[in-house]
């Protein structure tokens, strides 16, 4: 590791109450329909605000050629291959969502110049947030079991990528990461809860740093779910963040203050706002620096999550939205938020705030110390 | 500190549903498999698995809508109610604030899954179900606890597959030790479905008739299902409330054989012990039980009674596997396990290893204590998860 880390800690918590919960982001990257990387985003970005729809990246048609594409659909980088960030061989049987994730982590930790030896590697983990995994690999491979001529004529080689966990692992294959490795759901609260389970790995000393991130793939079948849901076309984006604990990073690029997730057990006849109110309540705490934006999970005209916040803030900071850049960010819209965030640079504290479709909720606050991509 | 206990058990499992139900079969042996029904099994050459059969989830759910949630989430939250009911707990009177739920899964809602697919193959791509497809998120399954509890703490739902539910009793553990929470729902729910059958036997890891562990002539898993969940209490809340725990969890931990897609590690697993071992602040003389992995492949059981030879030596303690009567029920599995170490904690006998006929030598001389339970003492249990991407997760409990 680039930093001085010691690596024979056993993990045994006395049980002490956990006063700091401050994490630092160590490096990061993303996925845009320009590419892998915060450069690529940055693009993005300054095409959006150049009046707009992102329109980087190409039709992803020739991704899909056997498959109905809606009209209104986001681009992609159609010349993404792994193969730039892993050695070929074993890549093959990899779908696009484990591809985009093994890519995103790598280029996370070559920007947080972490190195993971024999040594280091027990003690480096890895946790990804999603909404199903790869809706497309399940369902390819369900569709096989119903239409072949055997149910049982699937391609075992596509099987761990019907499964939650298979992006994840494959990080940690390919980097060495032997240390906790969870994939944990949450939809479009998926990433911070990724991040809270980050938290309490590291600040539990089961780890000292964990690539954490969030990453949704532009298939046919998201692509027309988002249409069919009466959606923002659904996009492809990600992020994947090396998050430590306070004082290994040499130069950390931002600092996680806090994070807090939680439910609504009346949801949808109560929106799930009292209990994101607490939580951004919790998140803030005694934080006296005033909060200049609030990103969102929610998609215009929808406000009631901004609102929330605003209650428990007491003053309106900006309201910003990943939906209003990309399209439907799904299990990634928390790690674009933060991602853009870090692509502006501070050095005013970010709150960023998500909710999912059965009442769950979370807010977690940033710091962001570098400037703007 | 206060320590971790267990107050509540909550199974549905195919030998029975309920803690009484499931000790019982436990006890004689019970195997829960039968010929497939919730899909037509006719084209696979392997027809048994472990399926829950008498499941009305109307019989236990009293707040979520049971048409509005797949079959997992259904699970999830009736075990989690038998669990606090099993705990004695008044729901009601715990601050929904403190209350959290932890579901492990390995297929999220499948069944719900195969219904998008089926519409896909009848109507097409550009006719995919979006009412449906609000059943299918992974994170349904711990919503669906707390919604049903009236929780309003963390509500997370860990896709680590076949191991997940020692995961989410981890953290569930770690929640409490840090004072997050006060109470919280733990274990893991999946449900049967046709393409981890199709994909399992594609494998060459999927049994004919029976699930048999350890024995020479082992031939693979017979999937399963089920729900799987208990009640994590601090030990200071339990007595403040005086509940007597039923067992006590000691520590966990969890860590990445970092190799291959779907092939155990022994050297990660190995590790993933000395780590449980070390939070859990035992040593290995002190584990009087393993609630084995215990797939019943080949691989699995090689891979995993060296790991075990590795860190216990020439004398480690019995070790069975209850895979031999519940199947594999995936994100569940590892739950059933905690469940199953508690009920042996708590009643003095050793599950058993149904199905078994002959010695695997190369094995080695092990205790998989054969076909029928036997009184034992167990003051320290061993639990084990392993599943694909090489995420391991082992929770070590203690009587309480």
């Amino acid at each position: 590791m680039s930093s001085g880390m010691s690596s024979g800690m056993s993990g045994g918590m006395t049980g002490r109450p956990d006063r700091d919960r401050a994490l630092e982001i160590a490096g990061w990257s993303a996925v845009s329909p320009a590419g892998i990387g915060s450069a690529a985003l940055a693009a993005c970005l300054r095409e959006h605000a150049a009046g707009g729809r992102v329109t980087l990246g190409e039709h992803p048609a020739v991704l899909w050629p056997d498959d109905p594409l809606p009209a209104d659909i986001n681009h992609v980088d159609t010349g993404f291959d792994v193969a730039r960030y892993v050695p070929r061989k074993g890549t093959r049987a990899y779908d696009r969502l484990t591809a985009l994730s093994v890519a995103v982590g790598m280029d996370s930790l070559r920007a947080a110049r972490l190195e993971v030896t024999d040594e280091t590697g027990p003690r480096v983990g890895a946790v990804l947030g999603t909404t199903v995994g790869s809706l497309k690999s399940t369902s390819d491979f369900t569709r096989d079991t119903m239409t072949q001529d055997k149910p049982y004529l699937v391609n075992p080689i596509l099987f761990p990528n019907t499964i939650l966990n298979g992006p994840a692992g494959q990080i940690a294959i390919r980097f060495g990461l032997r240390g906790v490795n969870a994939t944990v759901g949450g939809g479009p609260l998926a990433f911070i809860n990724a991040v809270r389970y980050a938290s309490i790995t590291i600040l539990r000393s089961y780890a000292d740093a964990m690539v954490v991130g969030a990453v949704e793939e532009l298939t046919p079948q998201r692509a027309w779910l988002a249409h069919n849901s009466k959606e923002p076309p659904a996009a492809e984006t990600g992020g994947a963040f090396v998050l430590q604990r306070p004082g290994l990073a040499e130069g950390p690029v931002a600092v996680v203050t806090d994070v807090s997730t939680g439910f609504e057990p009346e949801y949808p006849a109560r929106g799930p706002w009292a209990a994101l109110n607490r939580c951004v309540r919790a998140v803030v705490g005694e934080q006296d620096t005033a909060i200049t934006e609030v990103f969102t999970s929610e998609v215009d005209p929808d406000t009631a999550e901004y609102d929330a916040a605003v209650h428990a803030l007491g003053y309106q900071p900006a309201r910003r939205t990943v939906s209003g850049i990309f399209g439907s960010c799904g299990a990634a819209t928390a790690a674009m938020s933060l991602a853009v965030a870090l692509a502006e640079g501070g050095p005013e504290p970010v709150l960023i705030t998500a909710h999912d479709r059965s009442g769950a909720v979370g807010a977690m606050l940033v710091s962001i110390m570098a400037g703007p991509c | 500190m206060s320590e971790v206990v267990i107050t509540g058990i909550g199974p549905i499992s195919s030998i029975g549903i309920g803690a009484s139900a499931f000790d019982t079969a436990l006890r004689s042996g019970c195997s829960g498999i039968s010929r497939i029904t919730s899909f037509d099994p006719s084209g696979f050459p392997h027809q048994n698995a472990g399926e829950v059969h008498a499941f009305l989830p109307e019989d236990y759910l009293h707040r979520i809508d049971v048409r509005r949630w797949g079959r997992s989430s259904l699970f999830a939250a009736a075990a989690a109610r038998l669990a606090a009911l099993d705990a004695g707990l008044d729901v009601e009177a715990v601050p929904p604030g403190r209350v959290a739920a932890v579901v492990g899964t390995t297929s999220g809602e499948p069944v719900v899954s195969e219904t998008l697919t089926s519409g896909i193959v009848e109507r097409g791509i550009a006719a995919i179900d979006a009412d449906i497809s609000e059943m299918l998120p992974a994170n349904r399954l711990s919503n669906a606890v707390c919604a049903e509890l009236g929780a309003s703490g963390e509500s997370l739902t860990i896709g680590t597959a076949c191991s997940a539910s020692n995961y989410a009793i981890g953290y569930g553990y770690d929640l409490l030790c840090s004072g997050a929470a006060d109470v919280v729902y733990a274990g893991g729910a999946d449900a049967m479905c046709r393409w981890a059958h199709a994909g399992f036997y594609r494998l060459g890891a999927l049994a004919k008739d029976a699930c048999a562990p350890f024995d020479r002539d082992r031939s693979g898993i017979l999937t399963g299902e089920g729900g799987a969940m208990i009640v994590l209490e601090t030990a200071e809340h339990a007595a403040a409330r005086g509940r007597r725990p039923r067992a006590v969890v000691r520590g966990y931990a969890a860590n990445c054989d970092a190799k291959h897609p779907v092939a155990p590690d022994a050297a990660g697993i190995a590790a993933c012990m000395r780590l449980a071992h070390a939070n859990a602040d035992v040593t290995p003389d002190q584990i009087d039980y393993i609630c084995a992995h215990g797939t019943g492949t080949p691989a699995n059981d090689a891979t995993e009674v060296a790991a075990i030879r590795e860190v216990f030596g020439s004398t480690p303690p019995p070790v069975s596997s209850i895979k031999s009567m519940l199947g594999h029920t995936m994100g569940a599995s590892s739950g059933f396990g905690v469940i199953a170490c508690v009920l042996a904690i708590n009643g003095g006998y050793l599950p058993p290893t149904i199905n078994w006929s002959h010695t695997d030598d190369a094995l080695g001389p092990l205790d998989v204590v054969p076909n029928r339970a036997r009184p034992g003492v167990i003051r320290f249990a061993q639990n084990d998860g392993f599943a694909f991407a090489g995420n391991n997760a082992i929770v070590v409990l203690a009587a309480a």
